[in-house]
């Protein structure tokens, strides 16, 4: 079975997101235009709440716009597009499957065949990702790093060409986060499929991206878009190259200009 | 390895529980020999047994008379609330009507009924197979329904992306997640239904356990009326865990998010 789906594009054009309450309508995106090529690797970056999540959402049709098209390979989509990879910030493993039922969740729900071919690639996934072994485990017995690396090959199993993450590494420890996102850039570079990646942290989408996205918030909005020039291969060790730093600071000035992140020290409460 | 822990560990705890049981036993038979108390006060549990192994017959017989209201209460509550409750789940008009009038209704003593139940339904087997129904009912509408909505957003999120149908969203996500809390429910539920069961024969029978007692109690012989309280005890005890087994072969994975609702009852 070839393991590599060539990525698709995917394009928001002028989505915006109205939430309407007893208290009035709130704005949580505006006017927002984003295209991700095919094979692309875009993380979007910005405070909580700026509506990240919501246009990740919007992108992959799990939420409806209030305006705005979607496009996914150039099409229209109206409703949850299902050829695609999603993890959660939280690894929403079934805990009442094995983690090697959780891994082929998806090909039982699509009801894809051959079933051996993908019971192979599930095995294949778990070693990847240094699982091997823990096949017959229960979610309740892993630690959260490897629920999250479960969460990812579920994600992965159908060789989605489109992979879109929301937080995944937002509740691991920092250095369980440093050794998932090489993972995930290894993965990727054998998949080649479009990830739309979605974070706070800013190191993250520099190391990983080659776009990252900021988004200022209330209402959500994309303010700047940064190609990010570092070799790939990445690794860890590109993390105290110049360009690496040049980067971050770069992106910690435009939060500081949009008064997402303050210096002064002399500000009054917030 | 973990399971042999496991068991390693609950045989530990409930050799506690038996030999505190043991000590009790023991205490009170040496309390009724040295303190010489009257046999019609308080019999022996040495003088229990002798009167189980007299009346095996006769207690047999009306064992399986109250079983039998008990399994067929336990099986009309199982038969219909947890239908009811996904129906509850699924249809917000009846959560907002037929579930807020259950929960307010459950305040009622059940028992309190058997009376009233006798008059419309007469000294058969009716009025006690109701009564153990509508004892063990709540308990099982209440915890479905908690079990049906436990299911988080993002499993939601997780099934639509992925295409699931609202059939297998009910069968692959909903229900396993809610199985842990209709065991729970179950489980309170069978021993209810013996309490249902018992309280229909005392109002008015003429067979059953609840009625042996009546009888016996009205002649004093209290060693008789223990014999009987032995033999629900044993029920009880042996139907919960028959559910409890029942629940280990059916729920699969960790039992640690168990619903908080066992005891709510």
């Amino acid at each position: 079975m070839e393991i590599s789906a060539k990525g698709l594009s995917c394009e928001a054009q002028n989505v915006c997101k109205i939430y309407t309450t007893k208290q009035g309508s709130t704005m949580a995106l505006s006017e927002d235009s984003l295209y991700v090529q095919a094979g692309e690797f875009v993380s979007i970056v910005g405070p909580s709440g700026c509506g990240k999540t919501t246009l990740l959402n919007i992108m992959c049709g799990l939420l409806p716009a209030s305006d705005g098209t979607v496009l996914i390979d150039g099409k229209a989509i109206h409703g949850p597009y299902t050829d695609i990879g999603y993890v959660f910030q939280q690894d929403v493993l079934l805990g009442w499957r094995t983690v090697f039922e959780n891994v082929i969740l998806p090909i039982e729900i699509k009801k894809l065949r051959p079933v051996e071919e993908y019971h192979q690639r599930a095995k294949d996934l778990l070693e990847m990702v240094g699982l091997k072994g823990f096949e017959h485990k229960y979610p309740g017995e892993l630690s959260g790093g490897m629920r999250q690396r479960v969460s990812i090959c579920r994600a992965l199993l159908c060789s989605p060409p489109l992979l879109f993450m929301d937080e995944p590494f937002g509740a691991l420890d920092a250095l369980t986060r440093e050794q998932m996102n090489i993972d995930l850039l290894d993965i990727w570079s054998k998949n080649q499929n479009t990830v739309l990646f979605v974070t706070h942290s800013i190191d993250e989408a520099v190391i990983l991206s080659d776009r990252v996205i900021i988004m200022s918030n209330r209402p959500g909005k994309i303010i700047k878009d940064i190609k990010i020039d570092l070799p790939r291969p990445r690794t860890l060790h590109m993390k105290g190259s110049d360009r690496f730093v040049e980067y971050v600071t770069e992106i910690r000035d435009i939060f500081n200009e949009y008064g997402v992140l303050r210096d002064e020290k002399n500000q009054g409460k917030v | 390895m973990n399971v042999m822990k496991v068991l390693r560990k609950k045989v530990r705890d409930n050799m506690y529980a038996w030999g505190l049981l043991v000590a009790l036993i023991v205490f009170w038979e040496a309390a009724v020999k040295l303190m010489d108390l009257p046999k019609y006060f308080l019999p022996a549990p040495t003088a229990i047994a002798q009167k189980i192994a007299a009346n095996i017959p006769l207690l047999a017989f009306n064992t399986w008379v109250t079983l039998y209201e008990v399994l067929l209460g336990f099986a009309l509550g199982m038969l219909i609330g947890i239908p009811l409750a996904i129906l509850i789940v699924y249809v917000p008009v009846l959560e907002k009507s037929v579930y807020s009038i259950l929960v307010s209704a459950n305040a009622i003593p059940k028992v309190a009924l058997a009376p009233i139940l006798v008059v419309w339904l007469g000294f058969g087997l009716a009025p006690k197979l109701v009564v153990a129904f509508l004892i063990c009912f709540f308990p099982i509408v209440v915890n479905t329904v908690i079990g049906m909505k436990s299911i988080t957003p993002e499993m939601i999120k997780l099934a639509k992306i992925l295409g699931a149908t609202s059939q297998q969203q009910f069968f692959k996500f909903r229900l396993p997640k809610a199985l842990p809390s209709i065991f729970g429910g179950l489980k309170i539920g069978v021993t209810l239904a013996v309490v249902g069961a018992i309280v229909g024969e005392y109002v008015a029978a003429e067979k059953g356990l609840g009625y042996v007692q009546m009888i016996f109690a009205g002649n004093l012989d209290t060693a008789m009326v223990f014999s009987v309280l032995v033999i629900l005890s044993v029920m009880s005890v042996v139907l919960f865990n028959v559910v409890a087994f029942i629940e280990t072969l059916v729920v699969k994975g960790n039992t640690e998010e168990v619903s908080e609702c066992d005891t709510a009852q």
